[in-house]
């Protein structure tokens, strides 16, 4: 139960039923990241002495007689822009780098600990959460487990990437134009981004604010039903954050899919990616018995103005720091953010307006549709530097495309979870269950049904064996 | 995506000067670049028609 391929949830069962201790798992996830991460640079600060610490806490709460929590010594870690009281939120930049430690854990952080997790590090990201790469100028590049000469997508790459590597069960990471679904389907694991507004973002250093959400990756679907049972819920600490009690997903998951509604995105869904990426869609699609096909209304210009959106937000947030500190930013991100601070608040107020539209239209199509299925990305994960090349060649949005099926979902607050199909010898895909706001719940149920179809799964990289 | 708009090294010198913005010389033919993709794609956006009475999207609640 300390190997790399023990699930949350078994680990949490285990430790509870004192078949192994808090200690003993984190040890072996500390050994296995000093062992592995390596080749795979997932993390850019290990935990450890204050994790061996925490986890030894807990047994000691065992022994006590106190219930450890569900996820008692689970080993997790999140992406570098969540507080982690005493660790400096690096954000992925040099600039935060020289601010003070948090002083408190980020509000999802918190809940995981109470449910009992003990958090092993922090990970790496695109520079302040611009970029589907994760080849960071100042904290280095994460490597694919899968294939180390790829990119692991971003930019939660090191969230991806370290659960599959099989450094820890669980992750955290940050969704605001695909930056949890991406590196989920490039890296062949699970990632939820949940419905705006679902999970707190108290304690994250935000991107875009008005479609950043927090979300967890793992390799089960019962992992990440666990995960996001513990960290949602309303929370006054977020602006955003909805005044609605959680409704936990795991007692869905035995549930059939029996009476949902599904069908696969069509149009623009159906055009901008390679044979594989659709083929992917395709085979999700016989294995529930889907037949039809509906259209979003207008997708390309959603992602429009999430563009539009993501950029002024983004630079108005660093705006103090592109005045006095530009040549500190990562090059990749430094021209995307001086753009956007210069980009007439008129285009934003009319991106915000459509986004209005958008949201009701779409709302429309869920009348009779409860799951919509569509590709994660255009392609598999690309190989490292391919993007960036690009991106400097003049080729400025090629390095965003692989956001082309993501960020007309995310722009309106939508939950979608990204499995993953990983054929041999093949690199993962994925392909999104998306479904109206607030309902996740039917979400888990496709993935359950698709994940005991043997359909969807996420087994360990290469790098991880 | 729409046509490409052009913007010049210049156009991004003095949109930068007034909102307060110092950018090198290095770094402004990608500004430009990356700002005539921006509003490129907004074309996206303004040539579609919307009713008077879509408000923006976020909501402030006092």
């Amino acid at each position: 139960m300390t190997g790399a391929e023990a699930s949350a949830l078994a680990i949490a069962a285990a430790v509870r039923g004192r078949q192994v201790s808090a200690r003993e798992v984190v040890a072996a996830a500390l050994e296995r990241i000093a062992r592995r991460d390596g080749a795979i640079h997932a993390f850019t600060h290990v935990h450890g002495e204050a994790a061996l610490a925490e986890a030894a806490a807990l047994d000691a709460r065992m022994a006590a007689g106190q219930d450890p929590g569900p996820l008692a010594g689970v080993p997790f870690a999140v992406k570098n822009l969540f507080d982690v009281a005493g660790v400096v939120t690096l954000a992925g930049s040099k600039i935060h780098a020289d601010r003070p430690p948090a002083a408190l854990d980020a509000a999802a952080v918190a809940a995981l600990r109470r449910a009992g997790a003990i958090l092993v590090g922090c990970l790496n990201m695109d520079e302040y959460a611009y970029g589907f790469t994760t080849e960071n100028a100042h904290h280095g590049i994460t490597h694919n487990p899968h294939d180390l000469t790829r990119v692991p997508g971003g930019s939660s790459g090191g969230s991806a990437a370290a659960v599959a590597g099989g450094l820890a069960p669980l992750t955290l990471g940050t969704d605001t134009n695909g930056s949890i679904r991406v590196p989920a389907a490039l890296c062949g694991v699970f990632g939820l981004k949940p419905t705006y507004g679902r999970v707190s973002r108290a304690g994250v250093v935000l991107f875009a604010a008005s479609f950043d959400h927090v979300g967890p990756f793992a390799r089960s679907v019962a992992d990440l039903a666990a995960a996001f049972d513990a960290i949602q819920g309303p929370d006054p600490g977020d602006l955003a954050c909805a005044e609605r009690p959680a409704e936990p997903c795991t007692p869905h998951l035995d549930r059939s899919v029996d009476g949902l509604r599904l069908a696969v995105a069509g149009g623009h869904f159906a055009r901008h990616g390679e044979a594989a990426a659709l083929a992917a869609v395709q085979r999700v699609a016989r294995a529930l018995g889907v037949t039809r096909e509906v259209e979003l209304p207008e997708p390309q210009r959603a992602r429009a103005a999430a563009m539009i959106i993501t950029a002024c937000e983004g630079s108005a947030l660093h705006l103090a720091s592109l005045k006095t500190r530009a040549k500190d930013f990562d090059p990749v991100t430094r021209d995307r953010f001086l753009a956007g601070a210069l980009v007439p608040g008129s285009l934003y107020a009319q991106a915000q307006r459509f986004r209005t539209w958008y949201r009701g239209r779409v709302a429309e199509v869920f009348r009779d549709l409860d799951v919509l299925l569509a590709p994660t990305t255009p392609w598999p994960a690309p190989a490292v530097g391919a993007l960036r090349a690009a991106s400097q060649d003049g080729d400025a949005f090629t390095r965003s495309h692989l956001g082309v099926f993501t960020q007309p979902l995310s722009f309106i607050g939508l939950p979608v979870i990204s499995v993953p199909l990983v054929a041999p010898g093949a690199l993962p895909l994925g392909v999104q269950l998306v479904a109206a706001p607030w309902r996740e719940s039917a979400l888990f149920r496709v993935a359950a049904h698709l994940e005991r179809a043997g359909v969807v799964a996420a087994p360990l990289g290469g790098a991880a064996r | 995506m729409s046509d490409a708009v052009r913007v010049t090294e210049a156009e991004v010198e003095a949109l930068a000067a007034l909102v307060g913005l110092s950018i090198t010389a290095a770094d402004r033919a990608a500004v430009a670049q990356q700002l005539a993709g921006l509003l490129g794609v907004a074309r996206l956006i303004t040539e579609f028609p919307l009713p008077d009475d879509v408000e923006p999207a976020p909501v402030f609640r006092p």
